[in-house]
């Protein structure tokens, strides 16, 4: 399924899930995401905004994580990844039509350490549970 | 004692006259590396109150112990995204490494069978360490300049110390 221009545009916001796992990526003295949020071997998943609000996307989240499981939702312009050359693709699933994934833009998945941590740096925090 | 409330028993408690008599004879370079880390915390604790960084490196440390306990537990999908969990070869390092380095870090799980430590200055300075199976990465910012080296296993422990100092004494 897509209805979603593949063409993610600088404006819209991606949205990543912090999973309450002991131990997990939230920097609790920083009171925002390690760089190691946006480490993923099989490229960060996120979900696209899609024109929705911001808590039509919270309520997605939760209901797929399950309520209890999360530590946080943050966000990120995709302007922001495309300043330090990522791409995005558009990668609707089954189950989430909003699915994306964010890569390296240099052919590989991998995002680099430089990359990473600057995704960490500039995301903003949307909910946050039980820190 | 105050330093004993500070301490854990695997972290000898630091008395600088012994260290003074002992200082012709054998003491590992981490011991040494820790003494001198520690030295303004044992002069203040007796004398003055004790400085707010010593307290948030003990904190840390026993953050840390429970946290790389608690590695070895994560089980796949621990992250929602599909992560698997941490192999032995990578376990082993992280342990290995965080037991003979010289500075409390901030350790933290990635999707990419790594563990990363990281240390951060109050400027915005960052120095990050991802542990693989078989090597050490390292990611460094400083003065918002980039710097990235790969350190191979054999004397890892020198080398991440090495790069731990030049990071805190620029």
């Amino acid at each position: 399924m897509s209805f979603l221009n593949p063409k993610i545009d600088e404006n819209e916001f991606l949205y990543r899930a912090i999973k309450k796992s002991i131990p997990n990526q939230w920097d609790i003295e920083k009171n925002r995401p390690s760089s190691a949020l946006f480490k993923d071997s099989k490229g960060v998943s996120v979900d696209r905004d899609g024109n929705r609000n911001k808590r039509e996307i919270v309520t997605s989240f939760l209901e797929r994580f399950g309520h209890t499981e999360l530590k946080a939702i943050v966000n990120i312009r995709a302007g922001h990844c495309y300043e330090k050359d990522c791409s995005i693709l558009y990668r609707p699933l089954d189950d989430n039509p909003f699915h994306a994934e964010i890569h390296n833009g240099n052919g590989k998945v991998e995002l680099t350490k430089g990359q990473a941590r600057f995704l960490a740096k500039n995301c903003t925090i949307v909910e946050q549970y039980d820190l | 004692m105050i330093e004993k409330s500070y301490f854990t028993p695997s972290e000898p408690i630091f008395n600088p006259f012994i260290v003074k008599a002992n200082t012709s004879s054998k003491v590992s370079s981490l011991w040494q590396m820790r003494v001198k880390n520690r030295i303004a915390y044992n002069y203040s604790s007796t004398f003055t109150s004790i400085p707010q960084k010593y307290i948030v490196e003990e904190k840390r440390k026993s953050i840390n112990l429970q946290k790389l306990k608690d590695l070895e537990k994560l089980e796949y999908n621990w992250n929602g995204n599909g992560a698997e969990p941490f192999t032995t070869e990578v376990l082993n390092n992280a342990n290995y490494i965080y037991h003979n380095i010289i500075r409390e870090p901030k350790i933290f799980p990635t999707g990419r069978k790594s563990i990363q430590f990281e240390y951060e200055k109050n400027n915005g300075d960052y120095l990050e360490f991802e542990i693989f199976h078989d090597r050490v990465e390292v990611y460094m910012e400083v003065s918002e300049e980039e710097k990235e080296i790969t350190i191979p296993l054999i004397n890892v422990v020198k080398k991440v110390n090495e790069v731990i100092n030049e990071f805190f004494e620029s």
